[in-house]
């Protein structure tokens, strides 16, 4: 069993509005926040439904900043103040981001400028250097004046996960004392037009594990946590939200943009995390699952349930951060993390919106719209998979039962 | 006490070709390795420079069959080669399942941007649009694409991760791959980097004003112009010393230690000016290593406020004076195969001749290392990254 690794702070910008309250009450709500949106125009495009984060883009200071470094600024900003810790963070505190497009939307408007000779006096070019992946976290780590390692994570969908762990792993080796760990990304036409071109995309809100699920709805946002030792925690008084007690990573070496059938490459990961708690599946209460909604991903999915499950796959229960506030891609992880925690925490797990009956072929316990009451909940799985078949899982308790 | 890495593998593909070998020729000639690059007008400004540090025609067939390689993108085919190369020299079975549980780790810095490219102009086209955008092209241009095809094609089951923090990339890479191995996830780790040059960002970086004008890069000189862009792929094996040793692998080099540190006086797309602070973490990295460093093997591509910055790093690292220094861009260009190999190289003592101008810090010529050799990533944004890396037969 390794040294679980405290959770002090919680940040979050979502389809549901800025900040983990009003992310907290949309997954109560039993509510889609997936719908209409205006980030870009998609009337060429196949589906016309996404998870934008609503109003105007989140202020912040300095130039070149991207819809998805303001996101990532916005919960970073509130994850630290939610820890009680100040700026400059300095040496000993490192950030660990997951961005799998960064500032491509930006790019995309560049491209198009230069390629139709629009001049826009807006758009020069330090902005479209300031467009890649690493942005989002490097963003957080100046505003913050962190001087320990900062690293960009771009693995895909489990890009904001594998950053959590590499963060928990920085702790755990005593490069770091305090962590900040999330991930950003915004909605653009890139990904849009390529999941449609793959017709992963459901042309209503997401409905996952649901006998009439048609695929994934994309979304945009920041999750962030802060992250730090027990013993440092418990020294400065810090309140731990939650645990997390073990992380895993594994590859499915298979396809690109499909998991294994049996979901091997998952339940490795998975098996990992749970390895370290030293308790194994049994501890689990609840899986928020990756739950985009695709069949290929539900299904695997399921075979994962049931391995780590055996006759318990069918009744433990399995909630989907994506149902309500879409996929945000490389900050999905994170983001899930974020509510994983939230649930922990209030005792409550939030529910998947959908009206219809689960897939026979993938029976899940899936909690309802209505969320469940659950006061003595203590420990849940969330883990994601990614294109490239890489795969991060990570075990997280509640805060106050240690 | 963690238990140390050694590197048992090289697979290099890049401007002067494939393989290490290659490379030390290259080094050793000290001439640069760029190659004319196609103007597309739709990007490139008209006066712009039309030259890469480039691939040479290269028979890739060893490494990626063609059947195999048409479901890639041609960063994914370089990567792949180079991963499978590596594997080679390290006399470690292609197939993973006859290999120990193996890690990936790269690190890209634009990614399959040709193929991103692609989508874009689907999407923007009046009369193809969105509906028409390729799903192979979406699947191979996440910046993830190379590792997940590394994977597949190597069995690689273990932990599989893609790095973008530009500069301190590769570095970054090498640190999560000693990581993996200690921490016992996997047993071997394929870590490396890769870029493509296509003509998209070439002209991006050549309107950023970033690019050489004068056709040669020159690393800390004072007369430098901007850098040469490259493309390639760089890959290592690594694998606990011990279990490589057991196995009667070659052990090229030992990795002393790993470093990470940021400065968060950097812009977004430029570099800062906290030499102090960036000096101090390189000195942990330099104690914690614990042996005497012979030589540096320096990211300074010709970049004037990169360079500018990592020589005061460098002569605050070493307030007692300046080791012997080596800087590849200067033959290889920025970006693509990176640092690693000529790491490697370095470490085992490298042949280098680079031209004769006066530097901030002055470049080494002649025979290089054999000692511990530190090297340096400081990237653009505030990143930065360090490694010490020694030839196995010292004793310490």
């Amino acid at each position: 069993m390794t040294e679980p690794i405290a959770v002090t702070g919680l940040g979050a910008v979502s389809a549901a509005g800025r900040g983990a309250g009003a992310f907290w009450r949309a997954l109560c709500s039993g509510e889609s926040a997936i719908g209409p949106f205006e980030v870009f125009d998609h009337r060429r495009h196949r589906t016309h439904v996404a998870a934008a984060v609503p109003g105007e883009v989140p202020a912040a200071e300095g130039p070149y900043l991207t819809r998805a470094d303001r996101f990532a600024l916005a919960a970073a900003a509130e994850a630290v103040a939610a820890a009680r810790r100040d700026a400059p963070l300095g040496p000993r505190t490192g950030v660990f981001f997951g961005s799998s497009t960064g500032g491509l939307l930006e790019s995309e408007e560049f491209f198009g400028d230069l390629l139709h000779r629009r001049e826009r006096r807006t758009l020069g070019m330090g902005r479209v250097a300031a467009q890649q992946a690493n942005g989002p976290g490097d963003a957080v780590a100046r505003r913050f004046g962190v001087q320990g390692p900062v690293e960009t994570v771009s693995s895909a969908c489990v890009s904001g996960t594998m950053a959590v762990v590499h963060a928990v792993e920085a702790l755990r080796s005593g490069e770091v004392d305090v962590a900040v760990a999330g991930g950003a990304d915004s909605l653009c036409r890139t990904t849009f037009a390529g999941f449609n071109a793959l017709r992963s995309v459901d042309a209503r809100p997401c409905r996952p594990f649901r006998a009439d699920r048609g695929g994934l709805s994309l979304g945009e946002g920041a999750g962030v946590v802060v992250l730090e030792d027990a013993g440092r925690a418990h020294r400065r008084g810090a309140t731990v939200l939650a645990w997390i007690e073990g992380v895993g990573t594994s590859c499915d070496a298979h396809h690109m943009s499909a998991p294994r059938p049996a979901g091997e490459g998952l339940l490795a990961a998975d098996r990992a995390a749970l390895g370290e708690t030293g308790r194994g599946a049994e501890g689990i209460d609840f899986v928020n699952a990756h739950g985009t909604g695709t069949r290929a991903n539900d299904h695997a999915e399921w075979a994962v349930m049931e391995a780590l499950f055996g006759d318990r796959a069918g009744s433990v229960p399995i909630t989907c951060t994506k149902g309500v506030v879409g996929h945000l891609l490389g900050a999905a992880g994170a983001l899930e993390l974020v509510a994983t925690v939230l649930c922990l925490r209030e005792g409550f797990v939030h529910g998947t919106p959908g009206t219809a009956p689960v897939d026979p072929d993938t029976p899940v316990a899936l909690v309802g719209p209505a969320g469940r009451a659950w006061p003595g909940v203590r420990r849940a799985l969330t883990h994601n998979l990614a294109f490239g078949g890489a795969n991060a899982a990570l075990v997280v308790s509640r805060g106050d039962g240690r | 006490m963690n238990p140390p890495v050694a590197v048992t593998g090289v697979g290099v593909l890049g401007p002067s070709g494939a393989g290490g070998e290659a490379l030390a020729a290259a080094l050793a000639e000290g001439r640069p390795l760029d190659r004319p690059l196609e103007r597309d007008a739709r990007y490139h400004h008209p006066r712009a420079r039309c030259r890469a540090a480039r691939l040479p025609e290269v028979d890739l067939d060893s490494w990626v069959h063609p059947r195999e390689g048409r479901r890639m993108s041609a960063l994914s085919r370089m990567a792949v080669a180079a991963a499978r190369m590596a594997l080679d020299d390290a006399g470690l079975p292609r197939d993973g399942a006859r290999r120990p549980p193996t890690a990936v780790v790269v690190a890209t810095v634009f990614g399959a941007s040709t193929f991103t490219e692609h989508i874009l102009l689907t999407v923007d086209d009046a009369d193809q649009g969105p509906e028409l955008v390729s799903p192979f092209h979406f699947t191979d241009c996440v910046a993830n694409a190379p590792a997940g095809q590394i994977a597949i094609a190597t069995g690689s089951k273990g932990p599989n991760t893609t790095y973008c923090q530009r500069e301190a990339g590769a570095l970054m890479a090498l640190h999560r791959g000693v990581r993996e191995l200690q921490s016992g996830r996997a047993r071997i780790a394929l870590v490396g980097s890769v870029d493509e040059m296509g003509p998209l960002v070439h002209a991006l970086l050549d309107r950023m004003g970033i690019l050489t004008r004068s056709g040669r890069a020159w690393p800390f000189a004072a007369g430098r112009d901007g850098l040469l862009a490259a493309e390639g792929a760089g890959f290592l094996v690594l694998e606990r010393e011990a279990e490589a040793r057991e196995r009667g692998a070659r052990v090229r080099a030992r990795i002393r230690a790993t470093g990470r540190a940021f400065d968060p006086s950097a812009t977004a797309i430029g570099w800062g000016r906290d030499a102090g602070g960036l000096a101090a973490a390189a000195r942990r990295v330099l104690d914690e290593a614990g042996v005497a460093v012979g030589g540096v093997v320096s990211g300074a591509s010709g970049s004037w406020p990169g360079d500018r910055l990592e020589a005061e790093v460098l002569h605050r690292t070493f307030p007692g004076g300046l080791p012997p220094v080596l800087a590849p861009a200067e033959v290889l260009g920025a970006y693509g195969s990176g640092l690693l190999a000529p790491l490697v190289l370095a470490a085992q003592g490298l042949e280098w001749s680079p031209a004769a101008v006066a530097r901030e810090v002055p470049l080494h010529r002649g025979r290089f290392g054999g000692e511990a050799v530190l090297a340096t990533g400081l990237a653009s944004g505030g990143a930065a990254a360090w490694a010490v890396v020694s030839p196995p037969h010292r004793v310490g």
